[in-house]
């Protein structure tokens, strides 16, 4: 019978980091991956941007613009909102780790994950980008050394390459890059070679637990006992979670990403706007991303994306238009309400841990995730507090998504759009509504046969629009909003 | 209003013909698009107006054999939307098929969809396979048949199959030396001893007075016998080759040679298109002898209704079964379109069924006749390129195989095998029949290289100017929650 000490389940970029770190320690540890469709880090970007994803650039500006096309979200919001400090220190931290990160990986494991030390530009299109910018620049959360505004010259002179019509840009020094699946490979790769035990092609089927504590893991083929279980299983984690009897609020929230073919260099930092960002890797190709959207785990992509994603890259760099595309993909990133990652381990299960839930930020912060599971295996004190991202109470019921909603949305007063598939006739409608009227907190509504949705206003502080769509499914229709579940816990 | 959406049929070779022309036939509203400026296929296309004025231009026996159809595609094209020119890059959302042309981008909403997209030459590695010089017998073919110019003055031809004779008599013809062809197999049809299946299927006939010529133009045959290797600097300028073993035409290094050559021309068989059925979310099987051919009933439907499969692009087995293919598909699409009742259907498909019975046979024993055969795998050396696109040699595949990759996509994720435009279509038959063989698994252990749109080249400025994405858009929720099958 097999046995290690740690056995993490998922071979992501955060399973291998955490792999690694473990096996630097001396201790037994195994990972066991199965390779699903759309795990996230072979679809990643590869972006190192503490400061972008922590205020917001990416793909959630992106993400805020579609939304309030949409009338999701009110447009003068000023968002997309900041993530907590805590988030920022956290990400921070990781980043800073990668340049010796890059020498001890390559040595130990002979790869090389393209470190690249760019930079992250923010175009700014219009004046409402400006009136984004403008506080951005005023405030930010980690001083003015980190951040420059360029005039259109001064950003015409560094990346030729970019539009003239531009009112200026907003660049963020140490928003790096690196190739995402070299840099899981390095780990990974790195980890076999300090003892662990690598297990592909194999599903884990299920933690085993006795008497409150972890005695093992079941795969495919066989039961392998442990100590503990690091639960890296990204989108699935929940899955995995659940054999122990664990509630995990982490759920695949798809990225679709378009590709180039190889080109000669033409751009150096990576390029944030409100419609992609784009970013060249070693190999020549432009990698331009990305959707924020809930369809389970459905990996499609779809052609309104790919036109809009196209469309936002050739306004960028006006010269893509020529280019080829060489493939379009999607990815499912780990998703929480919060945008945090959960970390550590759970009170009532001993042998525990959860490294899950990096939604954007998986490859930015694998470093600093790796070290810290480990610490907690080793018990050593800890390179940075866990507290904030421990699965707690508040988490799991969303409390702690609704907290976020209030600096997102200044007022209690909501209103949403929801759209409602399977309503047929005027009965339908009937029924919808008088749920919604017995619903504590909903104050006004609209039911729309025609246009399959309803719009809902809602005291935020009394009711959540998942209660809200839950009662709508109760129904036997199929509600859905994507404001609800994912931006109001921004 | 609702709009009426057409039947799209992808691909204007003899089965999107067939097909086109039973969709006319029955009043059914059909577009169909290829990348070819004209349409035809493989076989039927005729060359540029220029040179069909030209004396050297004679038909060939296919496209005699191919005259009636013409014929009858010429009395209905005029009713066809007919989008040349145009390649089909996606099918998304079950029926949405995107094509691109020239810049430009769309949709269109289909009803049901006619996949017949014909098959390309199976690429097989071996060192020097890369260099300027060595061709598949089809580009050597249409060489000819489009440009006048002679490819090369000294040829070598290597495969298997019976297309390596006749393009050696063309070859001769315009005066170029065959020096020999060398067939890998040793099948009975090259000695003119054929089934009795095979002699109701006219290429029989073919394959006799190909060889008779052939004997005639005193150019050497060689059985169990293949190309080891290609050399030369900026061009080919020599070849190596040697005998294989009968059974698994492993190459008997102590029997090679080597040989001046200007012009090498390769056949190793065919291999279907399949990647916009596998887009679409069709269901693809393996079978030993045939390898992935997707999952089609009687009525060349596949697994996802209102898509059919037709021709090549299913499973080889040359132009007269793919029209008869394309016409089946044609007539159910239309009768599925309410446009002809259930008994006419079964009336007209009637022919067609039992042309597409005879050659049964004909069809399984050319696949197996020229399906790959795992000695092949010994050809490449380490250093040999084994995926073109992303350069990729074979040692890289054996280094992915020794850190644990156990099938094509890790593979693929490990050394960006099959990760360039050409989706895999040059690496994933040998490569993946290499993992079979290596790791002992399975076809459908080691899987397939999904394909991912775009499946033909198409610029960003194409796609960002796509005609139709607004519609979708114009529901706030689709964008959002619909999502494409892929
Ligand atoms: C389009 C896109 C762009 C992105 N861009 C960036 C970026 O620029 N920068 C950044 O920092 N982050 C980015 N991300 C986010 C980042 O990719 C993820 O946060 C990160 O990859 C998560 O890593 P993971 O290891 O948790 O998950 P994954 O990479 O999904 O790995 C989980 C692994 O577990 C396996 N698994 C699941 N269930 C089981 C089971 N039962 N048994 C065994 N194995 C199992 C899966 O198959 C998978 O291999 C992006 C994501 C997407 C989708
Ligand atoms: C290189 C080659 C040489 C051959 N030589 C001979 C020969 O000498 N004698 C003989 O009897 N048979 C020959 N064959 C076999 C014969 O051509 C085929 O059996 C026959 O043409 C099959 O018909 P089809 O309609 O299935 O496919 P095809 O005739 O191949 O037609 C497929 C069509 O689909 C189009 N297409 C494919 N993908 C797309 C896309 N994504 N978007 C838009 N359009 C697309 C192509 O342009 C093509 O016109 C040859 C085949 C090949 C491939």
């Amino acid at each position: 019978m097999k046995n290690a000490d740690v056995i993490v389940v998922g071979g992501g970029v955060i399973g291998c980091a955490v792999a690694y770190y473990i096996a630097k320690k001396g201790i037994p540890v195994m990972l066991v991956d199965e390779p699903k469709r759309g795990r996230a880090t072979s679809a990643s970007a590869g972006g190192l941007w503490p400061l972008g994803e922590s205020i917001g650039l990416g793909c959630g500006v992106i993400f805020h613009k579609a939304m309030i096309e949409k009338g999701l979200i009110p447009p003068d919001s000023h968002v997309p909102p900041q993530l907590p400090k805590t988030f920022l220190d956290f990400a921070i931290q990781s980043n800073a780790m990668f340049p010796s990160l890059a020498i001890e990986l390559r040595e130990t494991s002979g790869i090389d994950f393209e470190y690249e030390e760019t930079s992250l530009l923010f175009l700014m299109y219009d004046e409402g980008d400006v009136a984004f910018a403008k506080p951005l620049y005023a405030n930010c959360p980690c001083g003015r050394s980190r951040i420059d505004w360029l005039t259109p010259n001064e950003l015409r002179k560094v990346e030729p390459a970019i539009t003239h019509n531009v009112l200026g840009a907003l660049r963020f020094n140490g928003d790096n890059q690196v190739n995402p699946y070299a840099l899981s490979d390095s780990f990974r790769e790195a980890a076999r070679k300090l003892g662990a035990q690598i297990i592909t092609h194999t599903e884990v089927k299920g933690i085993k637990v006795s008497s409150g504590r972890i005695t093992g893991v079941e795969t495919t083929t066989e039961f392998i006992g442990c100590k503990y279980v690091v639960n890296a299983a990204g989108a699935w984690a929940a899955q995995i979670a659940k054999t122990a009897g664990i509630e995990l609020p982490v759920y695949p929230v798809r990225g679709q990403i378009v590709g180039t073919e190889a080109l000669p260099d033409i751009i150096s930092a990576c390029i944030s706007t409100n419609d992609c960002y784009l970013a060249q890797k070693k190999h020549g190709e432009i990698i331009i991303g990305s959707t924020t959207e809930e369809v389970g785990f459905n990996v499609g992509v779809t052609p309104s994306a790919i036109k809009e994603l196209t469309a936002g890259a050739i306004r960028a760099v006006p010269f893509l238009e020529w280019v080829k595309v060489k493939r379009v993909w999607s990815g499912l990133r780990p998703g929480t309400a919060d945008e945090m990652p959960i970390l550590g381990s759970v009170s009532g299960l001993e042998g525990y841990i959860n490294a899950c839930g990096h939604f954007r930020t998986g490859i930015l912060n694998s470093p600093l995730t790796g070290l810290l599971i480990s610490e907690i295996i080793n018990g050593e004190k800890l390179s940075i507090p866990i507290e904030p991202f421990l699965l707690s109470d508040e988490r799991l019921n969303g409390s702690i998504t609704s907290n976020h909603k209030v600096s997102v949305f200044s007022q209690e007063q909501q209103t949403i759009i929801i759209s409602i598939k399977g309503m047929t006739c005027e009965g339908c409608v009937t029924n919808v509504k008088k749920t919604l009227n017995s619903l504590q907190g909903v104050t006004k509504f609209e039911v729309s046969l025609g246009d399959h949705q309803a719009k809902i206003s809602y005291n935020a502080k009394e009711i959540l629009p998942d209660t809200v769509i839950a009662a709508i499914d109760e129904l036997g229709y199929k509600a859905h909003s994507p404001l609800a579940a994912k931006c109001i816990g921004l | 209003m609702k709009k009426i959406k057409p039947v799209v049929v992808i691909g204007a070779g003899p089965a999107g013909m067939g097909a086109a022309i039973e969709l006319v036939k029955a009043d059914v509203p059909c577009m169909m698009i290829d990348e070819a400026p004209r349409p035809g296929g493989q076989v039927y296309r005729q060359p540029p107006t220029k040179f069909q004025t030209q004396e050297k231009y004679k038909l060939n026996s296919e496209q005699k054999r191919g005259k009636d159809l013409y014929t009858q595609w010429l009395e209905v094209k005029d009713k066809v939307n007919l989008l040349s020119s145009t390649s089909v890059v996606g099918i998304w959302n079950e029926k949405e098929v995107i094509y691109s042309s020239e810049g430009i981008s769309g949709i269109i909403e289909a009803e049901q969809i006619i996949i017949a997209t014909g098959a390309y030459e199976r690429p097989v590695p071996f060192p020097g396979w890369t260099l300027p010089g060595v061709m598949t017998v089809g580009g050597v073919k249409s060489f000819i048949k489009t440009m006048f110019v002679k490819p090369g003055k000294q040829a070598v031809i290597a495969g298997t199959g019976p297309l390596l004779i006749s393009t050696a008599n063309r070859l001769h013809e315009i005066g170029v030396n065959v020096m020999a062809i060398l067939e890998a197999g040793n099948p009975p049809w090259t000695s003119g001893a054929f089934s009795k299946e095979w002699q109701e299927v006219d290429f029989a006939q073919d394959i006799a007075n190909d060889l008779e010529e052939l004997k005639g133009n005193n150019i050497p045959l060689l059985f169990n016998h293949t190309i080891f290797e290609a050399h030369g600097k900026s061009e080919v300028t020599s070849v190596t080759y040697g005998e294989v073993d009968a059974k698994d035409w492993k190459p008997l290094n102590d029997t090679k040679r080597t040989i001046n050559a200007d012009l090498v021309a390769l056949g190793f068989g065919f291999v279907s298109n399949t990647e916009l059925s596998m887009l679409a979310g069709c269901r693809h099987d393996f079978h030993p002898g045939i390898g992935w051919y997707i999952v089609r009933n009687e009525m060349m439907e596949t697994t996802v209704p209102g898509i059919f499969s037709v021709g090549d692009g299913a499973l080889i087995g040359g132009a007269i079964i793919a029209e008869q293919e394309g016409r089946i598909a044609g007539i159910k699409a239309a009768q599925n379109a309410g446009a002809i009742t259930a008994g006419d259907a079964e009336k007209y498909f009637e022919k067609h069924l039992s042309r597409l019975h005879s050659f049964k046979s004909f069809r399984i024993s050319i696949n197996e006749a020229t399906a790959m055969r795992k000695g092949l795998l010994y050809l490449p050396k380490v250093e040999t390129l084994v995926c073109r696109c992303e350069e990729v040699v074979f040692s890289d595949v054996n280094t992915a195989i020794k850190e644990g990759a156990g099938d094509l996509q890790s593979v693929k994720l490990l050394t960006r095998l099959g990760m360039g435009p050409c989706q895999g279509r040059n690496c994933a038959s040998s490569m993946g029949m290499y993992l079979c063989e290596t790791l002992k698994k399975t076809p459908e252990q080691i899987g397939r290289i999904n394909s991912r749109p775009p499946v033909k080249p198409v610029t960003l400025g194409a796609l960002a100017k796509m005609i139709n994405a607004e519609e979708e858009l114009s529901n706030p929720f689709d964008a959002i929650t619909a999502g494409g099958r892929i």
